[in-house]
């Protein structure tokens, strides 16, 4: 009964702590801790079962992670309804999809590509984010504290993160919109923490020979190469605290043409902007759509689509989607 | 199943149950598919009648009770995965009826505007087997789009993996992604 009476005393926590007094003594601890989960997300040998929880959606997951000399290895497999599969090593991004019998395959990025200057740790996100520690619970059998991350204006989504104590995993973390309502969650229902995780693991247990390949259509060193040219397309206004990540132009595996790419981050939330140029047969939806917490808009600019996707709020798409400019 | 057991049931529902009870409550309950039916459907039921529910955190705290009680063998690994089928295995049923649960403590998870699931839909005994069919996709229909926003989010997936507070699990939408 006590833990059920805690989620009373988390809203109570957050109540009295939502004020700015509270505020200056919770921020530094909550910044560490979420720069610790960070770590532990990216560093930690762990495999575990966990639930993503959306509008009416539930979804069951498996994941393996492995960092062995600094080599990041993952997978995960949906265990309910098509057992599809995601595998991403230090090269490559392989989505297999046994319901359209289809496997797409993506280069994989390195984690470290963002200028410095734009990395979370050296950005002053109190601008744009309340860190708040709510308080202690228990998680996936585990001690668990919870932080807040709420965002100061409308273009931006918050999160409440159940971050072990012990290890400093991500247990559980709630997406909350602009009303204060939980759009997304994800939570482990079973987490272990290993040494190592057998090689076994990592790679795909589906037979996918026979199905459709969807390869992306350049590499990363010409993405690199490209990144200077090309700088024709411009936001001409963003949302505050928001800054260029990038600007590519890649080949995507989905679309036939190369596709501009921009990307801009505040350090939490981040939003791609996708530039492909219309052909006589293709077609595309205008205006928004989402999928889990992720909003798109689509519009039409001088003959090309362009697309704003991220998970963010509608109105970060619109007002980076209707600012979209080309100037040659 | 004795008058009890099924009172129990419901005062664990209704949080009025003590502590003490509760343990032991949660013991029987791991240990009899039969309880474990009858606690899933108490707490459907309850909750479309309500209208309202606090399934989520009950639900929350007795898996959580039964994880940390329990050995996570290889043996468990394979029966999570029968779970998602929904057939109740012996100290698993449980499971299966968290993530019944689970479909109700959706409902808690706004979308204020959403007229949400009727009541009848979620007094059903197997939920989540409707819910599977509907599944995670753009909520919009034109093949073409559809294909072109998946490329999309797998890509920006790639490149913001290292922003991102969530890590890989954002590959969630993309592993889910149903294409109906």
């Amino acid at each position: 009964m006590i833990k059920v009476f805690r989620v009373y005393i988390l809203s109570l926590l957050l109540f009295l702590m939502a004020g700015p007094v509270f505020a200056s003594q919770t921020d530094k601890a909550a910044k560490i801790w979420l720069e610790r989960m960070t770590t532990a997300l990216k560093t930690l040998n762990y495999e575990g079962v966990f639930v993503y929880i959306h509008g009416k959606q539930m979804e069951t997951m498996r994941i393996f992670h492995s960092q062995e000399n600094g080599i990041e290895k993952e997978r995960l497999v949906s265990l309910a309804g098509a057992a599809r599969e995601i595998i991403r090593n230090n090269d490559s991004l392989i989505c297999i999809l046994p319901d359209s019998k289809s496997v797409v395959v993506e280069k994989s990025r390195p984690k470290n590509y963002l200028p410095v200057g734009l990395q979370r740790v050296t950005r002053d996100l109190s601008k744009y984010y309340h860190f708040h520690v709510l308080g202690n619970d228990r998680m996936t059998g585990r001690d668990a504290v919870v932080i807040e991350v709420s965002p100061k204006d409308a273009y931006r989504y918050g999160y409440h993160l159940w971050i072990d104590k012990k290890t400093g995993m991500l247990l559980k973390s709630d997406l909350v919109d602009e009303k204060g309502d939980a759009i997304e969650q994800i939570m482990f229902t079973q987490l272990t923490i290993l040494k190592s995780i057998p090689a076994s693991r990592l790679e795909a247990t589906i037979d996918s020979s026979g199905y459709k390949l969807f390869r992306q259509k350049s590499d990363m060193a010409s993405d690199l190469k490209q990144n200077t040219s090309g700088k024709a397309w411009k936001v001409i206004r963003l949302p505050a605290g928001y800054m260029k990540g990038m600007q590519v132009k890649h080949g995507l595996p989905t679309s036939h043409k190369a596709v501009e790419h921009l990307m801009y981050t505040d350090g939490i939330s981040s939003v791609s902007v996708y530039i492909e140029k219309m052909t006589r047969s293709s077609r595309m939806m205008k205006g928004f759509s989402k999928i889990g917490a992720v909003n798109a808009y689509t519009t039409a600019i001088a003959g090309y689509f362009v697309t704003v996707v991220g998970e963010v709020p509608r109105a970060a798409v619109k007002l980076i989607g209707d600012h979209v400019r080309y100037q040659p | 199943m004795n008058d009890k057991i099924t009172e129990q049931i419901s005062a664990l529902l209704d949080d009025e149950i003590e502590e003490h009870e509760q343990e032991l409550l949660l013991k029987r309950l791991m240990q009899n598919p039969e309880l474990q039916d009858t606690f899933s459907r108490y707490q459907l039921i309850g909750d479309s009648l309500r209208g309202e529910s606090n399934a989520s955190s009950i639900a929350q705290s007795v898996s959580q009770q039964i994880l940390s009680e329990e050995a996570h063998t290889q043996e468990e690994l394979n029966s999570s995965i029968r779970m998602t089928m929904l057939k109740p295995v012996a100290g698993l049923a449980i499971a299966a009826s968290v993530a019944a649960m689970a479909v109700v403590g959706v409902q808690n998870l706004g979308q204020n505007t959403d007229t949400g699931m009727t009541p009848s839909l979620v007094a059903q005994t197997q939920p989540a087997a409707n819910l599977r069919r509907v599944g995670t996709h753009w909520n919009i229909s034109q093949p073409e789009t559809e294909m072109r926003l998946n490329g999309y989010l797998v890509n920006h997936s790639e490149y913001t993996s290292s922003i991102n507070l969530q890590g890989m699990i954002n590959y969630a939408r993309i592993a889910g992604y149903d294409s109906k």
